[in-house]
């Protein structure tokens, strides 16, 4: 059942055995696993089944470290959450990223890959992925395409698995699930102001949940709050009445720790002779998944030096006409007649579409004897395309045999020249005390102090991107595949084009040490019994991997969890 | 994305795909000074000199102790005398200094000049055009 918040009236009293904050991909993976439970749960979603401006403006906030991407849009206050925007790029966490990095403090989590490794496979299934194969080998044996000769001891190739575009939004898969599901009352627009705690402050007694003109409580025997690494923290620090830095904040640690993914272009490749093809670092279909390689510093180069994980994606810059076909318009609009028919939202104009995909596929007509009652090709432009230069090429291959042509043919092929190669190097940040989210001093609309994050990194993660890129230098060298160019030099500082990857992770950290962590292995709030956090902010770490799957797998080990204590 | 730089990607291409493949035949002739005659037929491996003096000033600056023809040549050849180096030939030295390349690549004897992470060899054969 789903009800929207704003018909209940005011001071109204809500209990349930569960309560989740939250209805992004942890608190939908929760709700949804514990759907058949033998309990009441409540879901409490801020925004209603569609993106509202006024409910938007409720994610505002102020940046005070490194330029990052206005808070607003940093995430999405709706049904679904940030799924909606989404790129359905998964991978599951490896042994390294739990055990963390000598040397590197703080990357140690209190689980190890056997505590999460069950949940993968269904972890991956509520993501919609297609499969659950993460093998290098496997995937090179199936795809026609092939990683890089390079050593596996110095540079590794991984894989990701991409969810189809069409079924990333858990507010398109699980709506109506979660909305039919007996046992699972989801409130929309309902947003949590402040926790309150028993009078020992040892428990959560409530809830208190404002929509516009009205609050009510909720009451509930668990709570988890799901509601992203921003907010998250910020409904912790805010719930300040009975403990002034906020609730599980007797440590001073929520808020803190804030990871990212921090990404830029390091450097390019410039390939040097023939028949290397990068088409396996290009996102690609095989057997109906939608696999992208990418390299990373080998895992014992990394460990031996004390390194973070910094992985690289290849972008290849194709020459010429191919380059241009791959970013034209009716590309482009053959991209999305096939996502309309394939059952995506269909965006832009369908007839439009279909009018420039019909257009560039019969351009070849062009090069045919106008009015002929057969194809017959004229004499002239037949002699002007086999005379030309290659640089003239490049302007009458699209003009004759259009960019579908043009594209379909380096796509068929699978080797279209590739001009150069950028590297977005893309790290997983060394946590950080300093990089933290706050409250700052404006409030919204129901009196809740908007964030403030202060994204920081360290010299560490600097020092794993120049080794990594050095290494990858080294490498394409050896191989005679070609070389490398960096783009920052040594003490320069972050380039313009760092930016993160919409992961806000850490926030309220796992840890077993209630001095060194927000919540325990059961990412339970330590000194609160019965609150519980879900989602990327309870990483210890970023993780070498995107964090939706594993946030997805934490949820899930949440889920059993909490079945054995409700019962 | 653009990388301001002296050296041009095309620059740095040549310096590299024409030691990998050079076929240039040059005719053998009997002379004595082979020191200067090897360092002119490896400058001749890197026919945009100019960004190749580019990369080779950069180099330089990084390994002052190098700045010699001399020095560099030997450093070039290795345990070859001179009569022999000259008497590879230009393909065989291409070879020759191909595989050092590649060598230097697996071995870590890399540096970067102007952001490139290039081989020490190919840093020095830069120089020697440098130094002119």
């Amino acid at each position: 059942m789903m009800i929207d918040a704003r018909s209940l009236a005011d001071g109204e009293s809500i209990t349930a055995d569960l309560c989740i904050v939250g209805a992004g991909a942890a608190g939908i993976a929760l709700a949804n696993e514990l759907a058949d439970a033998p309990f009441r749960t409540v879901l409490l979603e801020s925004g209603g089944l569609t993106l509202e401006p006024e409910t938007q403006r409720l994610n505002e906030g102020t940046s005070s470290g490194l330029d990052y991407f206005p808070l607003v849009g940093a995430r999405l206050r709706y049904f679904g959450g940030t799924t909606n925007h989404w790129g359905g790029t998964c991978r599951p966490f490896d042994e390294a990223d739990l055990r963390g990095t000598e040397g590197v403090p703080d990357t140690a989590w209190p689980i190890t890959l056997s505590d999460l490794a069950p949940y993968y496979d269904e972890a991956g299934r509520i993501a919609q992925l297609d499969s659950s194969e993460w093998d290098v080998d496997t995937w090179a044996g199936r795809s026609r395409f092939g990683p890089l000769p390079l050593d596996p001891e110095a540079i590794e190739t991984r894989v990701a698995l991409i969810v189809d575009p069409t079924r990333r939004s858990f507010n398109t898969v699980y709506a109506d699930e979660i909305a039919d599901a007996p046992r699972v009352t989801t409130y929309l627009n309902a947003n949590v102001v402040d926790v309150r705690l028993s009078d020992d402050h040892a428990t959560v007694r409530d809830l208190v949940v404002a929509t516009p003109g009205r609050t009510f409580t909720v009451t509930a025997r668990r709570f988890v709050l799901a509601a992203g690494g921003i907010e998250n923290p910020r409904i912790l620090l805010a719930s300040n009445r009975q403990q002034p830095n906020g609730v599980g904040n007797g440590e001073g640690l929520v808020g803190r720790y804030f990871l990212e993914h921090p990404r830029f272009i390091g450097g390019i490749i410039e390939p040097l002779g023939e028949a290397v093809s990068f088409s396996f670092y290009e996102q690609h279909l095989v057997e109906g998944s939608r696999v992208l390689g990418y390299l990373a510093l080998a895992e014992g180069l990394r460990e031996s030096e004390g390194l973070v994980d910094v992985q690289m994606r290849l972008f290849p810059i194709l020459t010429g006409p191919h380059e241009r076909a791959r970013r034209s318009a009716e590309v482009e609009a053959l991209r999305r007649l096939v996502e309309g028919v394939r059952g995506g939202s269909g965006r832009g104009n369908l007839a439009d579409d279909a009018g420039r995909v019909l257009d560039d596929l019969t351009s070849w007509r062009r090069l045919l004897v106008p009015g002929g009652g057969l194809p017959v090709p004229q004499p002239d432009l037949v002699r002007i395309i086999a005379e030309a230069s290659p640089e003239q090429l490049d302007a009458l291959l699209p003009e004759f045999f259009g960019d579908i042509a043009v594209f379909g043919y380096g796509e068929v092929s699978g080797s279209p020249p590739v001009e150069r190669i950028e590297i977005s190097t893309r790290i997983d940040q060394a946590p950080n005390p300093d990089s933290r989210v706050t409250l700052g001093t404006e409030r919204d609309e129901f009196g809740m102090p908007r964030p403030n994050l202060d994204w920081r990194l360290s010299p560490i993660d600097r020092e794993s991107v120049d080794r990594a890129l050095q290494v990858l230098g080294q490498e394409l060298g050896r191989t005679g595949i070609g070389r490398l160019r960096v783009r920052l030099s040594e003490g320069e500082g972050w380039p313009s084009d760092l930016e993160g990857g919409y992961h806000h992770m850490g926030t309220t950290r796992m840890s077993a040490d209630p001095k060194r962590g927000v919540v325990d292995a059961d990412c339970r709030v330590h000194g609160v019994s019965n609150l519980y956090v879900a989602g990327s902010s309870t990483f210890t770490t970023g993780g070498s991997a995107t964090p939706t799957l594993t946030l997805i797998a934490l949820a899930l080990r949440l889920a059993d969890h909490l079945r054995a204590e409700i019962g | 994305m653009t990388m301001p730089g002296p050296i041009s990607r095309r620059s740095l291409l040549k310096l590299a795909g024409t030691i990998a493949f050079s076929v240039v035949a040059v005719g053998y002739r009997h002379q004595p000074a082979y020191q200067g005659l090897v360092a002119g037929r490896l400058r001749a491996l890197l026919p945009h000199g100019a960004a190749a003096a580019a990369l080779g000033t950069a180099y330089l600056a990084q390994v002052p102790s190098e700045a010699s023809r001399d020095r560099l040549v030997a450093a070039l050849i290795g345990s070859q005398p001179g009569r022999a180096a000259y008497d590879l030939g230009q393909r065989r030295l291409a070879a020759h200094l191909d595989r050092r390349i590649r060598s230097d690549f697996a071995e870590g004897r890399t540096l970067s000049l102007h952001g490139w992470i290039v081989s020490v060899t190919e840093g020095r054969l830069a120089a020697l055009v440098a130094i002119g």
